[in-house]
């Protein structure tokens, strides 16, 4: 790919993804107007709205599942295709490199997967009850042979793993998990680190 | 671009021992300096925290274009070759080696006693750590000597690492605190580490990177760094052994010849690129290459192998603070019936991490089933009252003459030159002990197991050499070595070589440290004839 193009095409996608950010931080009322714009998306961010609630845990909520899709839609536009990786320590001499993007092939499962719905139960995914969303991506996941192990979430060949991949690597849902304010990766003081991390008051933790 | 280059000291290579050399023959003298990369210099500090956190969440490398394209070295430690050298992205790690190292064939009756002791090394030690600044926790001192105190105090302890010393140590086996080139306080113009735990891309400067030595030189105008300059060819003098001048070119004009003159020329290109550059320059009068009459360079290429563990244990631990702090346990490298219980030469060090192994969330449980919605994370929650962590043992390894560097003439750079392999090859001594030494580490991590309560998730051994070192190395007899016990090229009395291709053993502990103090050592020596 020229130079000139690979720029031209990253700008419509971060242009896109510009509206899909839109979109999933908006209020209901408003999803549904973004949702116009959404279906020209490289992912059709209310179909990945239900999507995602079958996936995600119910702890975190409506608010949690628009975080999540939120920071999903941030990564996702940030993405580099192809991205120059650090040199693998005492196993090759090759330079390293990224995968493609994965949002076409997310894009095409999740429309896949609105399609199937249809067909087998006579309504959007969008419509369904959690439970038979769920039914049919577990069902698409087992058709995808999922490994149990999340990969890095660029790696994810089925999009349900991708967004559950960047949602368990999130510091807050470890600490989530742990009850914990463990808040990993984050810069603090250098005495702090040396104290059990702090309990998360149970309003956090529900948030 | 400049045609010729002229010095009173010319550095090829730019890493943690070029680093070194060039900050004390500055401080000692008013000689010239210049230094000579290869690669580019990637001097944006400024831009840390973006790619640290590009890093984080894509995984991409945070030193864009720090490799030449088409120029390697097959087995290398890293493809990585810029100013600041893999010590822009080392862990900080700074152990020193132990007196026992340098001293394996009166003691143990294996190996090769190097010319120093560890009596000679111990002030470039201290030197080092004070240049680069380490912070460090003094070891029981029959096991980690030292003629000083560390420059800082340690880090404090991470919550998790302080669970898991209790836990360690209930085998009888003494732990201490890892010493690492991260500031405990500031230090020499950079700030206190804040602990962000991307040492590799460290945002802070709190963490030792040499590109802050080569900036503070070129600021004090004591050094002319030329970057994307490669050195092909050593040149002697027609009447003389000494090097007169070395051929070089820059990268961005590669037709256009560099030529390099010097009073001295220090090599400091790591334990690859030095013994490349000296069969590089064979040819004349020296048909196996320069400071090669011996046959020795590009041999004895040395390192040590791993045994590696992950432990589940009985502790609830809160992984993610600060995961790159570890303990550190030199007891099996000493001498004594403990430690080489059948009086076979074993030597090995210990160290512990913190580890999420086994205890990051999941897509199946452990029989298959998916787990979608709260599964996940109630999945999650049931495997984390327990914690894990990660052991690992460095074990010594002698290499034999074969164990070595050999240029490839089929395989070459895109300016025609041959590319070197190394082929890893154990002294048959420790050839025959493999088996026994990494049973024996498996054994003595089921012993804290067994004191301290848990269960091995998992153990792998390494197969090829760690923090590999050699190919120019050290000696007395100018038959059976390179250069001599400052660093000193047996064959040509103004070639020098620093660091990493000097070493006589790996020991079992990271080497960087000892690299730059050997650094120090053989700018000590050469100041004093500038």
């Amino acid at each position: 790919m020229k130079e000139g193009e690979d720029r031209n095409s990253r700008r419509t996608f971060l242009k896109r993804s510009g509206a899909a950010m839109a979109a999933v931080a908006a209020p209901a009322g408003a999803v549904a107007e973004a949702a116009q714009e959404g279906q020209s998306l490289s992912l059709d961010l209310p179909l990945l709205h239900a999507f995602a609630e079958a996936v995600l845990p119910e702890e975190i909520g409506a608010q949690g599942v628009r975080d999540a899709l939120r920071d999903f839609v941030t990564w996702l536009d940030g993405f580099e295709p192809v991205a120059e990786l650090p040199h693998p320590y005492l196993s090759s001499v090759e330079v390293q490199y990224g995968p493609p993007h994965p949002a076409p092939r997310w894009a095409s499962q999740l429309q896949a997967l609105d399609l199937l719905a249809t067909k087998e139960h006579g309504a959007p995914l969008a419509e369904l009850p959690v439970a038979a969303r769920r039914g049919l991506i577990a069902a698409d996941l087992e058709r995808h042979d999922a490994d149990a192990d999340f990969p890095r979430p660029a790696y994810a060949g089925h999009v349900a793993v991708g967004l559950l991949a960047r949602f368990y690597s999130r510091p807050r849902t470890a600490d989530l998990a742990y009850g914990a304010r463990i808040n990993a990766r984050a810069c603090r003081d250098l005495a702090s680190g040396a104290t059990m991390p702090e309990r998360l008051a149970t309003t956090e933790a529900q948030n | 671009m400049p045609r010729t280059i002229e010095a009173d000291v010319v550095i090829i290579g730019g890493g943690i021992s070029s680093a070194m050399v060039a900050e004390r023959i500055a401080e000692d003298t008013e000689a010239s300096i210049a230094v000579i990369e290869a690669g580019n210099r990637i001097f944006d500090f400024e831009n840390r925290f973006n790619t640290r956190r590009r890093f984080l969440d894509y995984g991409e490398n945070p030193y864009h274009g720090d490799h030449i394209p088409g120029h390697d070295c097959k087995n290398a430690q890293s493809r990585s070759m810029s100013v600041g050298g893999l010590a822009m992205h080392w862990g900080g790690t700074t152990p020193r080696y132990s007196p026992e190292d340098f001293r394996l064939r009166s003691l143990f009756g294996v190996g090769t006693d190097w010319p120093i002791s560890y009596d000679d090394l111990d002030p470039f030690y201290q030197e080092a750590e004070e240049r680069i600044g380490v912070a460090g926790e003094q070891g029981p001192p029959e096991y980690d000597p030292r003629s000083g105190g560390y420059p800082m105090d340690p880090l404090p302890t991470s919550y998790n690492l302080g669970l898991a010393k209790e836990w360690a140590e209930k085998s009888g086996i003494p732990y201490w605190r890892n010493p690492v080139s991260k500031n405990s306080r500031p230090w020499r113009g950079r700030r206190e580490c804040i602990r962000c735990d991307t040492c590799s891309i460290c945002p802070t400067g709190a963490k030792y990177s040499p590109d802050f030595t080569f900036q503070n030189l070129l600021e004090a105008g004591r050094i002319m760094l030329h970057d994307r300059t490669m050195v092909r060819r050593l040149v002697p003098k027609a009447d003389s052994d000494a090097i007169e001048q070395a051929d070089a070119f820059h990268r961005d004009d590669p037709d256009d010849p560099v030529t390099i003159r010097a009073r001295h020329f220090v090599l400091a290109a790591g334990y690859a690129w030095s013994s490349h550059l000296l069969l590089m320059s064979a040819g004349g009068r020296f048909p196996d290459g320069i400071a090669n009459r011996s046959g020795t360079v590009g041999r004895f290429i040395t390192g040590h192998r791993w045994v590696n563990a992950f432990v589940s244990v009985p502790i609830r631990l809160y992984p993610g603070v600060y995961g790159s702090d570890s303990l550190l346990s030199k007891r099996f490298q000493h001498k004594d019936d403990e430690a080489q219980p059948d009086g076979k030469y074993i030597r090995h060090d210990l160290r512990i991490w913190e580890s999420d192994r086994g205890k990051r969330a999941r897509l199946r449980d452990d029989n298959g089933n998916l787990l979608l919605g709260d599964a996940a994370l109630n999945d999650w929650r049931r495997r984390i009252e327990t914690g894990s962590l990660r052991m690992r043992g460095y074990y010594d390894v002698i290499p034999a003459r074969e164990s070595a560097l050999t240029l490839e003439p089929n395989r070459k750079n895109p300016w025609g030159d041959p590319l070197p392999r190394i082929d890893f090859v154990d002294d048959p001594v420790s050839a025959e002990l493999r088996g026994y030494t990494e049973a024996k580490i498996e054994e003595r991590f089921r012993r804290i197991l067994t004191a301290g309560g848990g269960a091995m998730l998992n153990i792998s051994f390494a197969s090829d050499y760690d923090h590999p070192g050699g190919g120019c190395r050290m000696g007395d007899d100018p038959d059976d070595s390179v250069v001599d016990a400052w660093g000193r090229a047996h064959d040509h009395d103004n070639l020098w070589v620093a660091g990493a291709p000097t070493i006589v053993g790996s020991g079992c502990n990271n080497g960087t440290l000892t690299f730059a103090a050997l650094s120090l050592r053989t700018a000590s020596r050469l100041a004093g004839e500038l």
